[in-house]
């Protein structure tokens, strides 16, 4: 197994004030009783048998190995399967410290890895080891401190956690110092309370390097998935800015498209009438009506003067109040008559005021001239009307006199017997009628001859 | 019963014709020739106490005062005064709007177009009887 998997892959201690472990874990209790060392080592090893981790237990005075076996029946409930598998082993000191009757480092440390190769080949995660050294004696000492320092040293790389638990009355000051400063923690309970003994050099062990780093390393993981996440937004956003950009961009490139292409003339102006933007049409129509070249920054009174000036004031102070003004205007220059529609409206601020004004003349030169002509002709139309509706008053009030006398006499010679005289001043009367009526139509003629 | 016939017209000649064809038909009938509205008027005063039967045979295009400001002027006479009173206008104009403007005024009781024939004469002097 590599050191990585060894680093991040922690293992339940069993011990709730030890939490998670490291493999490679070396720690140490002082015990004061029976139940004290029971209370550490039945949970101790109940984890491992849990964990799938290969148990070994070596045991000494107070707890012999029925005691121990005992306890943990008792604690684990199907102890006989982890038995059957030959998961868990429990030993005498004597059969495992001092097989050839004597301590010798070298063989114990080997046994230890020895033990470990084989329940890896078995199948398990790793090897779960305690030692009681009650029974250790103040000749061995010395041996046993360097013993547990070379194991401590190697222990790093390798599946294994090692308890070394050792009786408070047996030690003295010197002698806890000597076995703390050989293990990465240790604690002690006495009369059911946990205490960590400190040891400056050894405050952080393994397991709370290992926790730190998987921490740091969750929070890694969380803080680079947020970075991520927060990537592909950042990326989302780009993209669509750069959408809403190009798409802006075509906007705006129809919009000048527009502006330059069509007929009108725009002028962009500013509260006091400064020229801000126009179109080539604007050019044209100041250049042929005034005779100035537009640019940006002109003032429209630069070349708008008189009276024309005046009312153009007067229209724009309406339009700044808002309102929207149309309004005719003809310019005769040396050799045509100009006629153009003007519209001046405001451009609303956000903050509902008026930032400025849009001027747009249209040439409506053509349909003014056909208007023009249009009324003129319908005028002529008009007076050729009244012309003909003259002859028809005529026809029925100075034509028909005459004739009616005519006929009226007519009906008098008709009527009754007449001498001569009477019949001859009725036709002189009839003669001049006739003549009246003769007269009258000549005229009514000549007048139809000139009704343009 | 006897008749008063007012000629109100500017065309003598138009009086004279009117006036011949009434006295071939009735020479019994008193006739005045007015020259204007503003003459037919004042004959039309001086009537105001005749048991006669008065009509008026009245042209509208006259100097002075026309056909229209006679009616107009028309009310400032008592009509009630008079025994039997007729009023006829007699036109040379075939004008539409001359024959509806004369309608609109209710002593009207007919327009004609010149001339007047023998019947249309008979017909306005024997309007008391079909009246």
């Amino acid at each position: 197994m590599s050191s990585h998997s060894i680093q991040t892959k922690l293992r339940d201690s069993g011990i709730e004030i030890l939490g998670d472990l490291a493999w490679g874990s070396h720690f140490c209790n002082f015990f004061e009783s029976t139940e004290d060392l029971l209370q550490i080592l039945v949970p101790y090893f109940k984890a491992g048998l849990i964990n799938n981790e290969f148990c070994l237990w070596i045991t000494s005075d107070p707890i012999t190995v029925e005691i121990a076996y005992e306890a943990l029946r008792n604690e684990i409930s199907n102890f006989d399967q982890y038995e059957k598998k030959e998961q868990i082993i429990i030993l005498p000191h004597v059969d495992w410290y001092l097989r050839d009757k004597k301590f010798m480092p070298d063989i114990v440390i080997n046994g230890w890895y020895q033990k470990l190769k084989e329940s890896l080949k078995k199948g398990f995660d790793g090897m779960r080891v305690s030692g009681n050294e009650a029974w250790l004696e103040r000749d061995v000492w010395k041996n046993f401190i360097d013993y547990e320092r070379t194991l401590n040293n190697s222990l790093k790389d390798h599946n294994m956690i090692v308890l070394c638990t050792y009786p408070l009355d047996k030690c003295d000051a010197h002698a806890v110092f000597d076995v703390s400063q050989v293990h990465e923690m240790a604690l002690t309970k006495r009369k059911g309370n946990w205490e960590f003994i400190e040891v400056p050099a050894i405050k952080l062990t393994k397991s709370q390097l290992a926790r730190h780093k998987k921490e740091l390393e969750d929070e890694v993981a969380k803080r680079t998935k947020e970075l991520t996440t927060m990537n592909k937004r950042l990326k989302k956003e780009i993209d669509q800015h750069k959408l809403t950009q190009d798409a802006l961009l075509k906007t705006e490139a129809k919009l000048l498209t527009v502006f330059e292409a069509t007929d009108t003339a725009y002028l962009l102006l500013e509260y006091d009438l400064t020229i801000l933007l126009f179109n080539h049409r604007a050019t044209d129509i100041i250049r042929k009506v005034f005779s100035w070249l537009l640019k940006t920054g002109d003032n429209v009174h630069d070349f708008l003067t008189g009276e024309r000036q005046v009312l153009f004031t007067d229209r724009v102070q309406r339009a700044l109040k808002g309102e929207q003004i149309n309004y005719e205007t003809n310019y005769v220059l040396k050799n045509e008559s100009l006629w153009y529609h003007v519209r001046l409206f405001p451009i609303p601020k956000d903050d509902k005021g008026i930032f400025g004004l849009v001027l747009a003349l249209t040439d409506i030169t053509e349909r003014k001239n056909f208007e023009i002509s249009r009324s003129n002709y319908v005028r002529q139309i008009e007076i050729q009307n009244e012309k003909l509706n003259n002859i028809a008053w005529t026809q029925s009030h100075i034509v028909r006199a005459p004739l009616a006398r005519m006929l009226g006499i007519m009906n008098v010679i008709e009527d009754g017997e007449k001498s001569l005289d009477e019949t001859l001043m009725w036709l002189k009367h009839l003669r001049n009628s006739a003549n009246e009526l003769d007269e009258i139509i000549k005229d009514m003629v000549d007048k139809a001859q000139h009704l343009k | 019963m006897n008749k008063t016939v007012l000629i109100v017209d500017d065309d003598p000649i138009v009086r004279f014709i009117i006036q011949t064809m009434i006295h071939n038909l009735d020479s019994s009938v008193n006739c005045f020739q007015c020259d204007n509205g503003e003459e037919g008027l004042t004959v039309l005063e001086t009537l105001q106490s005749s048991t006669h039967t008065v009509v008026v045979l009245l042209d509208i295009n006259m100097p002075v005062l026309n056909g229209w400001g006679f009616l107009d002027s028309l009310p400032k006479i008592n009509l009630d005064s008079f025994n039997r009173f007729r009023l006829y206008i007699v036109t040379s104009s075939t004008d539409e709007s001359d024959k509806v403007k004369a309608h609109s005024y209710p002593v009207v009781k007919k327009l004609y177009h010149k001339p007047l024939s023998k019947q249309d004469i008979k017909e306005i002097l024997n309007s008391d009887e079909l009246s």
